[in-house]
């Protein structure tokens, strides 16, 4: 009953020009009595929204409404004068700006609560943000049109007088307008927005990371990986992707292992395995390092190899997912769930033990780092197509290669680009690249001119020298996007040397402070101890929050962006069974960094390499840390000694051993 | 050939700054990287610069191919010898 008197009431306000037209035009109603009706409405209206008393509070509007009228009529009543009723329009406008407006400062802005409300799963995701800012444009065209109809209907109650209409004239222009040309507007603006939203609602990119996707997240012929260039149009689809991590995933689930070493040259392959071994909850291990030794070290009792790489004893991703069936429509549509919070990824990094160490990480840490460049530079990343050189089994590579991309759902290059040269090819498109400084360094020195269109550029892993930024420039028209960070905190800052110079700026989430040291201490969402990471690069902390880096501090070095602890070389050396004492220094010249060993042979070293060439010692000693390490932080130079220069508590310092390797 | 060859072998040991190791140490047919000479990735890179200025040579935007002309000095010398056969 008192839904129906509700609405009944609605209809009367929206019809209420025309009734008080036809009242008091068509049928001669005395103002008085039309108003004495009106006030009594006003009172009917009041008693049913009040009379609710269960609810805590009382709806506004209703009331608001019943208010208006009520003044209406009373005005109208007292002074005998048709405006009061005919300046509700006009009230009403000015009420509804006012609330629309207050909404856009207190925010969230009222077309975004009416949009939330109406689509649940927009709260919280990667994409409310844009969906948020679209209601604000959506709401600020609302507010212009409620100032303009506002001001139209005022200027229809005072018609008689502006334009000299007669009274009724003027009375049915009121009501013409007011009755029916503005909801003609409202209906019209209704459906422009309607229009223009299925066209924002194409554009705008949906974030869907690796914890969040579903089948429907995307359209089946979406492309999420290409080969070669872009226009070459050998594209694998979310349709392939559905269907091949299915694939992958009934293959895991026939195998009793429970933890995983991964490695993959194909992005594609890496992606589709990584989700599946996710979706069947087990532990990832990923390794650039395929080498036999390694491999000996990593691979525990109980654990499995899936690879790309011919390797022996290992599971063969192509034949898997190339030669097996397709799996049936409701095993491919299905996406069993992965909790970001529960993941076992582990990354391995050169622990200053000596042992080649595997890192925990989470899902959850790696979507809240990407969801902080999503919400920075979306724009850039949306607009174009990946192109890595860095290995996505690397921090850095998986969550700009790998883990970015396949989130905002912009398409990925299947395999990474390992010379220079490769780049001449992408000039049919813009793309945004993945680098590390060292590829760039070599880049910028082979190549002349690139065709690149408006390319973009992420790099990381170790600065940016203000020359290659230059030179970068030059070559590729954009100065890189440095982002500083590790595989234990990931990316806690950025800069770009054409707005920041040298200066670092930490992403909102990570917070950075200096250590006793003089080194970086960091919180970020990877580092949950209250003490912070230490990192071992001095700093120069600034005013407002933002830093200089000042180099290195310890053992640890960086070669060629390669992290390297110096102890862990030393001990592999020690290991060979052949050394008595070591020190391993990072040197540099023109050209690079490098490792340089000075040695102490025992007796059964020198034994095994009496009356041998200098290099074929070298040799020796690098082909046995082959085993452990990547080539590029593997020492350089070499010098064997009787004796290792000594300070009087017997330290080694640095400065001497260097000068062990100045040239002759 | 030999003398191209020998030229290769000593662009490797200059511009790597290379030390203990002379031209008739590099053995022709041998991998240049990893295990054999044990250079790395960024040597490589550096290498291409180096013979980049040296011969006047460009390596192509392709991936395999470039690792076939990387592969030994046999390979390396092959590919200088065709390129610059082409440009005369």
């Amino acid at each position: 009953m008192k839904k129906a008197f509700r609405i009944f009431f609605y209809v009367l306000s929206a019809l209420y020009p025309i009734l008080v037209f036809a009242l008091l035009v068509v049928f001669k109603l005395p103002l008085k009595l039309l108003s004495l009706c009106i006030i009594a409405l006003a009172a009917a209206l009041f008693v049913s929204v009040s009379a609710k008393k269960k609810e805590k509070s009382l709806e506004w509007k209703p009331l608001a409404t019943s208010l208006l009228f009520f003044l209406a009529g009373l005005l109208c009543f007292l002074t005998n004068e048709s405006i009061f009723l005919k300046l509700y329009p006009v009230a009403i406008n000015l009420i509804l700006l006012m609330f629309f407006g207050s909404t856009l400062i207190s925010g969230p802005n009222i077309i975004f609560r009416f949009a939330a409300l109406a689509d649940k799963s927009i709260k919280g995701s990667f994409h409310e943000k844009s969906v948020e800012n679209y209601c604000r444009k959506v709401t600020y065209a609302w507010c212009i049109f409620f100032i303009f109809n506002g001001t139209a209907a005022l200027l229809t109650v005072f018609a008689g007088k502006l334009f000299g209409f007669p009274p009724d004239e003027a009375d049915k222009f009121w009501s013409l307008y007011n009755g029916g040309i503005s909801y003609i507007l409202m209906g019209v603006l209704f459906a422009a927005e309607f229009i223009v939203r299925k066209f924002a609602d194409k554009k705008m990119v949906k974030v869907f990371p690796v914890t969040k996707f579903k089948a429907a997240s995307r359209a089946k012929d979406a492309v999420v990986c290409y080969d070669g260039k872009w226009s070459d149009g050998i594209f694998k689809t979310w349709g392939d992707f559905l269907a091949d991590t299915a694939k992958m995933r009934k293959f895991i689930e026939s195998r009793q292992t429970d933890s995983y070493i991964l490695h993959c040259g194909d992005f594609w392959y890496f992606g589709v395995t990584f989700t599946a071994l996710l979706q069947c909850r087990k532990a990832v291990h990923l390794t650039q390092n395929i080498s036999e030794n390694f491999l000996a070290e990593a691979l525990l009792p109980g654990m499995e190899l899936l690879t790309d790489a011919g390797v022996q004893n290992s599971l063969y991703i192509p034949e898997i997912i190339e030669k097996s069936e397709k799996p049936p429509k409701e095993e491919i549509e299905q996406t069993p769930e992965i909790n970001g919070e529960t993941t076992r990824i582990f990354l391995f990094t050169s622990g200053s033990t000596g042992k080649p160490k595997a890192v925990p990480q989470r899902m959850k840490e790696f979507e809240e780092d990407n969801a902080f460049i999503i919400s920075k530079w979306l724009d850039k990343i949306s607009e174009r197509k990946f192109v890595s050189t860095v290995s996505q089994h690397h921090i850095f590579g998986f969550l700009f290669g790998f883990s970015l991309p396949f989130a905002t759902g912009t398409p990925f290059r299947r395999k990474r680009i390992e010379f220079p040269e490769e780049f001449e090819t992408l000039d049919d498109e813009k793309y945004l690249i993945v680098a590390t400084p060292a590829f760039l360094k070599r880049t910028v020195e082979m190549e002349e001119k690139l065709n690149m269109r408006d390319p973009w550029l992420f790099t990381s892993g170790g600065a940016v020298s203000p020359e290659l930024a230059v030179k970068t420039n030059k070559l590729f028209g954009i100065y890189p996007l440095e982002v500083y960070g590790s595989t234990e905190t990931s990316g806690i800052a950025y800069r770009m040397q054409d707005k920041d110079g040298l200066v670092w700026t930490p992403f909102d989430n990570a917070k950075i402070w200096l250590g006793d040291d003089g080194c970086l201490r960091i919180i970020s969402p990877y580092i949950k101890d209250p003490a912070g990471f230490a990192t071992a690069d001095m700093a120069e902390m600034l005013e407002n929050g933002k830093f200089l880096l000042k180099g290195r501090s310890d053992s640890i070095v960086k070669i060629e962006e390669k992290r390297i602890s110096l102890t862990e070389v030393e001990n592999r050396l020690l290991e060979s069974g052949l050394v008595e004492d070591v020190k391993v220094i990072a040197l540099s010249n023109d050209i690079r960094q490098y490792l340089a060993a000075a040695l102490v042979l025992n007796e059964k070293g020198k034994a095994e390499f009496s009356g041998k060439e200098k290099y074929a010692i070298n040799k020796y000693f690098h082909d046995f840390l082959m085993h452990y390490f990547e080539n590029t932080v593997i020492p350089k130079k070499w010098r064997f000694l009787d004796k290792l220069p000594t300070d009087i508590q017997g330290k080694k310092h640095k400065e001497e051993i260097a000068a062990l390797f100045e040239v002759k | 050939m030999e003398e191209l060859k020998n030229e290769i072998k000593k662009v490797i040991i200059s511009s790597l700054e290379l030390e203990d190791i002379k031209p008739e140490d590099i053995v022709d047919s041998e991998p240049i990287f990893g295990e054999g000479l044990g250079l790395d990735s960024i040597d490589a890179l550096e290498l291409g610069v180096a013979l980049k200025k040296k011969f006047g040579i460009k390596f192509s935007s392709d991936n395999a191919e470039n690792r076939k002309h990387f592969a030994s000095v046999n390979a390396l010398a092959e590919y200088i010898a065709a390129t610059r056969e082409e440009t005369k």
